[in-house]
Formats: structure tokens, sequence, C-alpha cells
């Protein structure tokens, strides 16, 4: 198992290194830059902006440089120059001088926001995204699940069609149409909870329940499909042999066993939520990450580009390895290859 | 039942990955404060020479005013920093004499306050014209990269050169002639240039704390600011807070801050119209969807104010492409083109649809009033008349056999519209059916300039209040706005003269002139409409309206 | 080794993660067999789906004879104009006449767009997208998708490594940045007519600016066909009779075509139905971030996010479209759901 996961970790490193080139040449090829905007500079004024951020490099030269600025690691001492340079995600202060640390992992400035680093994005964005993720696959799991459920127990019933209708509902209706109707609702007829936001948990509420309302569907229909795939297990048959009351049964051995599934799939969804979500996040003006996905790629922001995309990566890679693992570690009749 | 036990240490732990989440209120002090909302996503800088678009001048002008203030409703040039100025006989060089004794301060966010700040020896540090020089300097250098230094660059003496990396900053016509006399000396003597002296990138900068930062200076912990307002917080891509400065002494043009706090926040502007609708926010722009029914609503309606603005909107004609190479298919397109529906039935906000390409409230452009007869309006029969000229003139028998037009424009709501319906419009009046085709707005900002497509969109908002920021920095053959390659000697005639001349009533003459030229006889641009601004002010707000796009939050005020 | 999918949709996860069949299930066969059929067809709610995409793929293609109007015919007077029982049923959408902001006017159904247009036409020509849409995106994943899929599990070793790994590089594949980037070069450059590019950018005119949703789509979708179809393989080589056609000297195409495909096929085809909602919602979200369909050109995705800009002042442009949507997906979901309990044979005999 150990050389297992060595192994998966080193071709993550691969894969990661592939989608930086390939995100890389391909944000240069697209065409426009960070500067190109509605009111067109002059020329020289461009230029001079690519020479204050090397744009004029050679682009092997510049992803080189960019690759360095986030690997290698790098001692610095003395009082330091605030600057958007020595702006590091990591510093760990040395032992064996006052002003001496070791900094790591720099991504760089952003280019449409001048004064702020990619570095920021990851420190303020990114934990308001998760937090959105986390709460939204909860809410997901606890509408998604229960229906799931009930629509197993009672196959081809009219609690198996409502709740998969419910469920399904959720994900049929555009985020872009529910999520305006809960805040006019919610927040202008009723005035109960706040429009727009993120922080106090009443601003929490209306985002979270579009984000899982409209996942639910996904965790509904598996749970159901799980289900009906476990009561009909020979272990479960066995059970209800047994003289086991039907309840029991159901709660015990039906409902645990098919939730592997479920979480199995839990957790690459946690990673897409958690990376952020454009539509929710700008409709519900919640400062989060998912924006910067779009944002940065129609702004040609190129360090906004290759940090987003580059955590987005991590998190998909790091949610595939793990699906893996867990995956074997519960169930012991799948081979790690 | 080992898969059980592993199952629920799995929930546990990805309920423990559940971060914490401490709610954060946000403490209102008793003071006066104003939520308001400008455009989406954050804005580029706060730094004067690094700002680009209106939004991020406004910010900049509340923290740092320049000499002159352009005032937002009358447009009108009045002195900010600035407390008076000399002008020298031949009109070449500006000696401004400062506010004395205007502190440079910094929220403290952990007093609350706003302090003055002192520099290693405890002396107050005021703004001086050695900041102004510096700032300025700053501006033009190459190496601060200052999108707006070409604005700046030919009115001041030796700035094209230095700004092109040639000349020396020794050279340049800037002076500290004491801690309160600046002087500038520009080439030529023109008659708008207190407008130019106080362009946002014209503004002094803390040369210290740029030292002590460098290009992180503008976060709230480390800037130094003298204007109305102090930074008090940047939520970056969110929000900024401003609270007031009692340190700013006010003067003619931008006087002191009638509320203690203002947050901007930076949101879509449909979700602004809920979040005002549900009381949460003073002051949002309206956006022109809902513009039918606030008109109708009791208390929008009375909450609703449309102000013309100084923009233009305006499509252009690529004449290095056919047919628009032909000067009859191209006035054949724009006579076909029915404005006042445009307005009335899409853009829907009460524009004025525009005869000719400068507003007529921008300095010197021709009036409505004055000018009855100039420029282009929707005429469907001159359009006949001009598209049979036109296929004439390139030996074609029908409309059917000019080549296929494509109009290609940056896909954002408003142009969609505006494009979906001219192609309508073209059809009815002239039976051509031109193609639509949606590129990503940076795609297509950056294929302009490259190589416009056949019909392109040439929209545009002033740098500063004079006619020759529409006609000559944008139309003339040389100018890097003229996308469409229109190269009429005869135009970069008149505007060269226009620029020079002391005599309004003689450029204002010229200008309409130019305008002709360009609209009808040469219908190298197809005006469309002059915009408006609309916004919602909630009735407990006074406030001024700005018509630049430059808002004056200092002037605004809570009724309590 | 595990199975689970991830529709790969980096930044809007419309209905991500869907893992509807289990490997360890693979050895007791689950065919699209006539058995399925008849199950499926005792499905109430799936054959209510399949009537309902059946009639809208009529509707679309036959769009010009249901269609009221053209899709792009506008009447710039009657913007947003509304048809009289629409104002009883949104009551905030009062007419003029009655101190409201709202034009009455009854040539139009389901009201007028912005421009004028009928909306009901729009409606119509607009599920010519969602529904290529809707059968495209599974093309394009089946066929990439097994044809990765098939290979990496059928050759193992290395070959299987390198397309997994692939298939990893493609979940984080910046999709968005190559749209644009293709839809610079074939809106804008045009290429000439004639080679390939240049076909390409016609074809691209003539879908009204599909192509490129079809690429997205494209880009997005297969990794977890492939993922899905390599186990399926894994486990159906091992089974005896592949062992037998093997050891009878047997080509490997042969075998891949008579013994492997059909009996991996059926699960595929299940998953596909299940994932063709968020193909569709994915048209809507490219046209949310403004790289959908060409204007005039009617899609759903296009007028919902473009109704729901106004959504408390003209309701109706965002929820009538939203509704057809809501249909097609309603449908397609319980076709999806119905399919698979028809397939899965643990259901055999249930009723």
């Amino acid at each position: 198992m150990s050389e297992f996961i060595t192994r998966r970790v080193l071709w993550m490193v691969f894969v990661l290194f592939v989608v930086t080139v390939i995100t890389f040449i391909l944000m240069h090829a697209v065409p426009g830059g960070p500067f190109s905007t509605e009111k067109a500079l002059p020329e020289s004024t461009i230029e001079q902006l690519n020479e204050k951020y090397n744009l004029d490099d050679p682009l092997v030269m510049q992803y080189v440089e960019y690759m360095k600025d986030i690997l290698i690691p790098v001692v610095m001492t003395g009082q330091q120059q605030k600057s958007l340079d020595h702006e590091y995600l990591i510093n760990i202060s040395l032992p064996f001088d006052d002003n001496a640390t070791l900094r790591w992992v720099n991504f760089g400035p952003s280019y449409k926001s001048v004064s702020r680093p990619v570095n920021d994005i990851f420190r303020e964005n990114l934990p308001i995204s998760a937090q959105l993720g986390v709460l939204g696959v909860l809410i997901a799991a606890c509408i998604g699940i229960p229906l799931g459920v009930i629509a197993g127990l009672k196959r081809n019933t009219v609690y198996d069609y409502a709740g998969m209708g419910i469920a399904v509902l959720g994900v049929s209706v555009p985020v872009i149409i529910m999520a305006p109707v809960l805040q006019y609702v919610f927040g202008v007829l009723l005035g109960w909870l706040p429009v727009t936001g993120w922080g106090e948990p009443k601003q929490m509420i209306l985002p979270t329940f579009a984000l899982g309302f409209s996942q639910s569907a996904v965790l509904a229909r598996l749970t159901r499909a799980s289900m009906l795939q476990v009561m009909h297990e020979d272990y479960i048959r066995t059970a209800r042999a047994k003289g086991l009351r039907e309840r029991r049964v159901v709660v015990v051995h039906v409902l645990k066993n098919s939730m592997i599934p479920v979480i199995t799939v839990i957790g690459p969804m946690l990673a897409y939520l958690m990376a952020g979500t454009f539509v929710v996040e700008t409709i519900f003006a919640i400062p989060g990450m998912g924006k910067f996905f779009v944002t940065s790629i129609t702004g040609r922001d190129y360090p906004v580009i290759m940090g987003t995309i580059l955590v987005m990566a991590i998190f998909l890679v790091l949610a595939n390895v793990i699906v893996d693992v867990v995956y074997a570690w519960i169930d012991p009749r799948i081979r790690f290859t | 039942m080992k898969t059980v036990r592993r199952l629920t240490v799995l929930v546990l732990v990805m309920v423990l990955v559940l971060p914490t989440f401490a709610g954060v209120t946000s403490a209102q002090g008793d003071g006066k404060s104003l939520v308001t909302a400008y455009g989406v996503g954050d804005p580029h800088s706060i730094d004067p020479q690094l700002g680009i678009d209106q939004r991020d001048m406004t910010l900049i002008t509340q923290l740092f005013p320049g000499l002159t203030w352009q005032n937002e409703e009358s447009r009108d040039v009045e002195l900010a920093m600035a407390s008076s100025y000399d002008v020298s006989e031949d009109g070449k060089t500006y000696t401004f004499h400062l506010l004395e004794q205007v502190p440079w301060v910094r929220y403290n966010a952990d007093s609350g306050e706003v302090e003055a700040l002192t520099d290693d020896s405890g002396a107050p540090r005021y703004v001086t014209a050695a900041d102004f020089v510096f700032g300025w300097t700053r501006a033009l250098d190459p190496v601060t990269a200052a999108p707006g230094a070409y604005m700046m660059a030919p009115y001041i003496t030796g700035a094209a050169e230095f700004n092109a990396g040639e000349g020396s900053a020794d050279a340049l016509g800037l002076k500290a002639v004491d801690d309160y006399t600046f002087e500038v000396t520009a080439p030529e003597a023109v008659g708008y240039v207190l407008g130019i002296y106080g362009l946002g990138t014209a503004r002094p900068v803390p040369a210290w704390a740029i030292e002590e930062s460098g290009d992180v200076w503008t976060e709230p912990e480390n800037i130094a600011t003298y204007g109305p307002f102090a930074l008090k917080e940047w939520s970056h891509d969110e929000s900024i807070t401003f609270v007031k400065n009692p340190f700013w002494p006010g003067s003619e043009g931008i006087g002191q801050a009638n509320v203690d706090e203002l947050t901007i926040r930076f949101m879509d502007e449909s979700v602004q119209l809920r979040e005002f609708e549900a009381g949460g926010m003073d002051v949002i722009y309206a956006p022109a969807t809902d513009l039918d029914r606030i008109r109708a609503d009791s208390t929008l309606s009375s909450e609703l104010s449309i102000v013309p603005d100084l923009c233009s909107q305006a499509w252009g004609f690529n004449t290095e492409k056919p047919p628009f190479d032909n000067v009859h298919i191209r006035r054949a397109f724009s006579y076909a083109v029915d404005r006042q529906s445009l307005i009335d039935f899409v853009t829907k906000g009460g524009e004025i649809p525009a005869r000719w390409f400068t507003p007529p409230s921008i300095s010197l452009a021709p009036t409505l009033e004055d000018n009855p007869d100039l420029g282009i309006a929707f005429d469907p029969e001159m359009a006949q008349q001009e598209l049979a000229l036109g296929l004439a003139d390139l030996g074609l028998e029908s409309a059917d056999d000019l080549p296929a037009i494509t109009v290609v424009f940056g896909n954002t709501e408003l142009l969609s519209a505006t494009a979906q319906a001219l192609q309508v419009m073209w059809e009815e009046a002239l039976g051509i059916r031109v193609e639509l085709s949606a590129l990503d707005t940076t795609t297509y900002w950056s294929t302009l300039e490259e190589d416009a497509g056949q019909i392109y969109r040439a929209g545009w908002c002033p740098d500063y209040n004079d006619a020759n920021n529409y006609l000559r920095d944008v139309m003339r053959s040389d100018s890097l706005y003229n996308y469409g390659h229109w190269n009429s000697p005869e135009f970069d005639q008149i505007v060269d003269e226009a620029r020079l001349l002391t005599d309004p009533e003689q450029r204002r003459e010229l200008y309409a002139q130019a305008e002709q030229l360009m609209v009808v006889d040469e219908a190298a641009l197809m005006p469309l409409y002059w915009p408006i601004t609309a916004m919602l002010t909630q009735p407990d707000v006074t406030r001024t309206y700005a018509t630049t796009h430059i808002e004056a939050y200092w002037k605004w005020d809570l009724n309590q | 080794m595990a199975t689970t999918q991830v529709q790969g949709q980096p930044m809007e996860p419309v209905a991500a993660p869907d893992n509807v069949v289990q490997l360890r299930d693979c050895e007791q066969g689950r065919s699209l067999t006539a058995d399925a059929l008849r199950r499926l067809v005792r499905n109430r709610a799936a054959v209510l789906g399949a009537i309902i995409i059946v009639l809208n793929v009529f509707v679309a293609i036959f769009a010009p004879f249901f269609a009221p109007k053209g899709y792009d015919e506008a009447s710039f007077r009657d913007n947003n104009a509304v048809h009289s029982w629409m104002t009883h049923v949104f009551p905030n959408m009062k007419p003029v006449s009655e101190g409201g902001y709202v034009t009455v006017n009854d040539d139009y159904l389901l009201g007028a767009d912005a421009l004028g247009r009928d909306l009901l036409s729009r409606i119509i020509y607009g599920a010519r997208v969602s529904l290529a849409v809707a059968f495209i995106g599974p093309a394009i994943s089946l066929s990439l998708g097994l044809l990765v899929g098939v290979t990496a599990g059928y050759m193992g070793g290395k070959v299987d490594n390198l397309l997994m790994r692939l298939v990893d590089i493609m979940y984080a594949f910046p999709t968005y940045l190559l749209i644009i980037l293709l839809m610079a070069f074939f809106r804008f450059a045009k290429p000439e007519s004639g080679t390939f590019a240049g076909a390409l950018s016609d074809l691209d005119a003539a879908l009204g600016g599909m192509f490129f949703i079809f690429i997205g789509i494209g880009l997005t979708s297969w990794m977890g066909t492939a993922r899905l179809s390599r186990g399926l393989v894994l486990c159906v080589r091992e089974m005896t009779y592949v062992e037998a056609a093997r050891a009878t000297g047997a080509r490997t195409g042969w075998i891949i075509v008579h013994h492997i495909l059909p009996n991996i096929i059926g699960p595929l085809v299940v998953t596909e139905t299940l994932n063709i909602p968020s193909y569709i919602s994915y048209e809507a979200f490219l046209s949310f971030i403004g790289l959908g369909v060409n204007p005039p050109r009617p899609s759903w995705g296009g007028m919902i996010s473009e109704g729901a800009q106004k959504i408390q002042t003209y309701p109706f442009q965002a929820i009538f479209p939203a509704l057809a949507l809501f249909m097609v997906m309603f449908a397609f979901n319980f076709l999806g759901d119905g399919l698979r309990d028809a397939v899965d044979p643990r259901l055999r005999g249930v009723e």
C-alpha cells in the first residue's frame, strides 16, 4: 500500500507539472494580455508594463522564473523591504538569526489588482470558498441522503417519485434563477436574511442552501441506487432470514453499507466546491475564490490564472488519490494496482 | 463490521474538517456611515500613478486630491490642492500656490482614529511642492509604467522624451519653488491645461512611504494620504472602506467629508438593486434592465436619478475593409440606424440620440441648440439613396453582391443587445443581413488595435473636459483609438488648428466643422447616443450627481 | 481500484460526481437486453421522461412549423410585452393601464423579450441548442472515453498508467482558456474557406456558435467515462469467455468488439444518460460567462442567464426558458434512473 501511495504521489507531481505547462502555454496563446483594456494603452506604456512584469522575456524563461518562485525556498536575512517579491505563503523563522526567515511559495503579484499578491487570494478568498463548499456539501448530504433512502426503501411508490422529484428539482433549477429568487423572497420581501455578503452565520444560509440544494440530486440518486443494490445482497437476505427486525436490517446493514459509494463521491464533490463556485459567489457577492477562475481568464491576469488552476489541480488530484485509497481501504475486495 | 467502523471514522473526520467559522460583526460607530457600490471586481490600484479607469480615479481623488478638480456636476475646473495659481505671459508656465500644512495621514486600526504622520524626528509631514514633483516625475518615469502618463506628457516640457526613456528627470518642466509653490512649464499654451494638471495620474505621493513599503504601499497599514477621506480597509475584490480625515482643511473644489465612514462595494448591478431594496445600501447604480419597473414603482421612482454623462456611444467603420472603404456605404449604414428607437426600446435610460460624436456637454463641443442641422440622424430614404450610390460606385447590381459583413463585438449585455438591434435595423432599412460574432471582451479589445473588424464599437469617455479629447485624441489619423484607420488630412488640420487657438468661439466653430466632416461627409463613425448615469439613492441621503463618473463622496451626507 | 467519476467541470460543478455503477458488479453482467427494455417500459416515470424527450426533439427539429414567429423577428415596440394571462400569474407585472410598467400584447403567448421577439418561438428554437448538447455531449464523451478507457484497460501496464495520468491532467485542464482561444481563432480570424480550419469555422457559423460549447463539453466530459470504462474492461478482461477467445487466437480488435464492448456498454449508457443534465447546464453556464452561442440565435442557457438579470422586473423571461430546461432535465433524470434500474441484474424480478 505504501508503495502504491508513493507511486501515486510521484505521478501526481508529474500531472501537476504538465498542467502548469499546458496552462502557461495556453494562456499566453490566447489573444490579448493583462493590459488589454477597454480603453487601449499606448504601445509604449504596454512595453513598459511588460518590462516591469518581465513579460518581454522568452516564455521558457518566464515559466522557469515563475516555477522557481513557487518551488525554491529562500532564506532571507536582515531587515526586509516590504514588497510583493517578498510575499511568500510559508514563512518560518530560523533560530540562528533574529531576522532570518525561510520563505517558500510565492505565486507572484496580480496584474489586475496591482498591490495584491496571488498568495492573498489563497489566504483570504480560498478559506471562504472552502467554508461555502463544506457547508454546501453538508446541506447537499442532509437533503440528498434522506431523500435517497426514502426513495430506495419505497421503490416505485409515490415516496420514491416525490423524493427523487425534489432532488431533481434542485439540480434542474439553475442556480442563476434560484439564487436571485431566494434573495428576493427572504431578503427583500420578508427581510429575514441578508441579501449578500459572507461572514455572519445569517449571511451563510441562502448561499449554502442554493449550492447544497443544487448538489443534492447527485447524492440522492446515488443513495437510492446504492440502497437498492445493497438490499439485494446476499448478506441482507441472510440477515432477514435470520429473523432480524426489518428496521434493524435497514439501519444497521443496508444504510451503512450503501453509504460507501456515497462517501467516495462526496470527496471529489468537496474538492470541486471548496475551490469555489462562480455563480453562487457572484450572485451573493461572496469574496470567494470561485470568481477568479473566470475573471482571471477573462482579464488575462496570468499569475492568478496559474495560481487558481494549480490549486484546483492539486485539489482534484488529491481527491482522486484519496478516493482510490479510501475506497480500497473500505472495500477490501479491491486490490491496489 | 470492520467496514462499518471505518466508515464511522471517515464520517467523523469529515465533520471535523468543517472549519470553525466565527461570526464577524462589523461594529458600526455612532457616526454617519454610507454604503454604496461602484463596479465589479477589484479596482486596479489606488496608487495615483497606477490607476487606470474612472473608478480608480474616483477612489484616488478621495485620498489624494489634485491641484484642480473638475466639478462633478457643473464640470467647471475648480481649485483643490492649489489655493491659487499664476500664469506666465506666454501662457506656458503655471505657478500653483498649494494649501499649506495639509498633513499626510493614516488610519490607525488599533485606536480607530485617523492620525497625522510625523517623520523620524517627530516633525509633522505636510504635503509639499516636492511631493508634487516626486509624484509627477514618478508618473512620467518609464519604470513606473503609469497608464495615464501619455495624457500628461504633452503638457509638460521634456515629459514626452523622459517617458520614452530618452530624456532625464531633471529636464522636466517641474519645479518646487518652495514648500508650497509648485511650478509647471508646458511646451505649448493650451486653454484646457488646468484640467490636465488635475488628472488622476498627476497627484502628489509620499516618497518616504513608497520607499518604505514598495509596491504594497497602498495597503491600509502602509498608505499615507491627505484628502477628505482616509483608507480604513480594503477587502480586495469585495469592498473599500473610507473614514473621514479630520485633518483635511477643505478647499474650493474639495471640501471636508460630511460622513464619518463610507464603504464602496464591488458587485453585480442586479444584485446591488436587490440589496438596495432590502435596505442594505444607500446609493447604487440602477441596472438598465430594471428601469421600467423602477420608473413605475412609487418608492423607487422617487429615488431614481438620471443624469446625462460625458460619454458617447458610437460604432466605427473600418475604412480599409470593403465594403466600408466606400463612403456611400458607410453613410447608408449610418442613416439606417434609428437612434430614437434604440433608446426608447433597447437602452431605455432616456439617453440622447447622438447626431455627432462629442457630447454637447463637453466643453466647446457643438450644442444641439446652436447646430440644429449638424450631424446625422435616422433617414431611411437617404440610406437607400446612399446605398444605391455606393452600389453604383462599386459596380454591383444589388446589395446581395456586397461582401459579407460581420459585426464582431465584445460580449457584454449592452453591446450584444445593441448589435442585435442594429442587425434588425440594417436589414429593415437596407435589406442587408449582417452576421454577428460575439467574442470574449479582452480578445475583442486586443483585436481592435491590430485589426479592427468591418464595424467596430467606438465608445468613448473623456479624460478631460474639452472637445479636443474626443476629436483630436480619438480620431486624428495617427491616433491609437482611430481603429478604423480613417485618414482625412482635412480633419487632422482642423483639429490641430483648433487645439492651439485661444478664442473659444473659434474653436467651437472648428469642432463643429470637424464633426460634420467625420460623421456625415466622410461617415467614419456612426454616432448612436449620448448615455446617461442612472442611480438610486435612499431618501435620507443628500448628494451630488456626478456626470463625470468621478463621484465627490465628500459631498454626500446622511440626514439623521 | 475505484471507478468514482467526477463530471469534469472544474469551475462549475453543476451536478458533479456521479458514481452510478459499481465496479464490483461487473461480473454479473449488465447489458441492454430485451429483458432490460421490458423492465424499462414498465417504469412509468422513465417512460414519461422518454416521451417528453422525443416530443422535444420533434419540436426542435420542426421548430419552423411550431414556432409562431422567427427567432430573430424583432418588433422593438413590443419589447418585454406580455400576454394578458401573465399579468395574473405574476402579480408584480402590472400593465401600464393599471399604473404598472408592462405592455400587454396578446400576440405573444409567452410574452416577448427585450428586443420584442416572441419568447415562445425563441424557446422552441432554443431547444435545438440544448438538445444538441444533450446528444452530442454523450457522443463525444462516449467515443473519446471508450477509446481511452478500453485501450488503457485492455493494454494495461505502462499504456494504462500513461492514459490514466492523461485523464488526471484533463480534469484540471483550463477549458475556458482553450474555448476563448478557439473562439478568437475561428470567430475573429476567420480562416480561409476550403482548409480544415475554414471548414470548422464555417461549421461554427452554421451552428450559430454552438461548436465551442461542444468543444467545451468534449474536453470536460470524457474523463469520467474513460475511468469507468477502464474499470469495467479490467474485470471483463478476466472473464472466462474472454480468456477462451484469446486462447483460440482471436484478434484483439475482434475480442474488444465482440466480447468486451457488449458487456460494458450498458452501465456506460446509463451513466451518460444521467450526465446529460449536467451537459445541458454547462451550456447555461458558458452563456452566463459570455462564451455561449452567437446572438441572435437563442439557447435556453443564454435566455435564462439574460433573463435572470431582470428577474424581478420581467420574471417570465427567465422563468419560461427555465421551465423548458427543467422539463427536459427532469425527463433525462428519470429516464436515466429508469435505465439504471432496468439494467441492474439485482432488481430482476423484484416487481
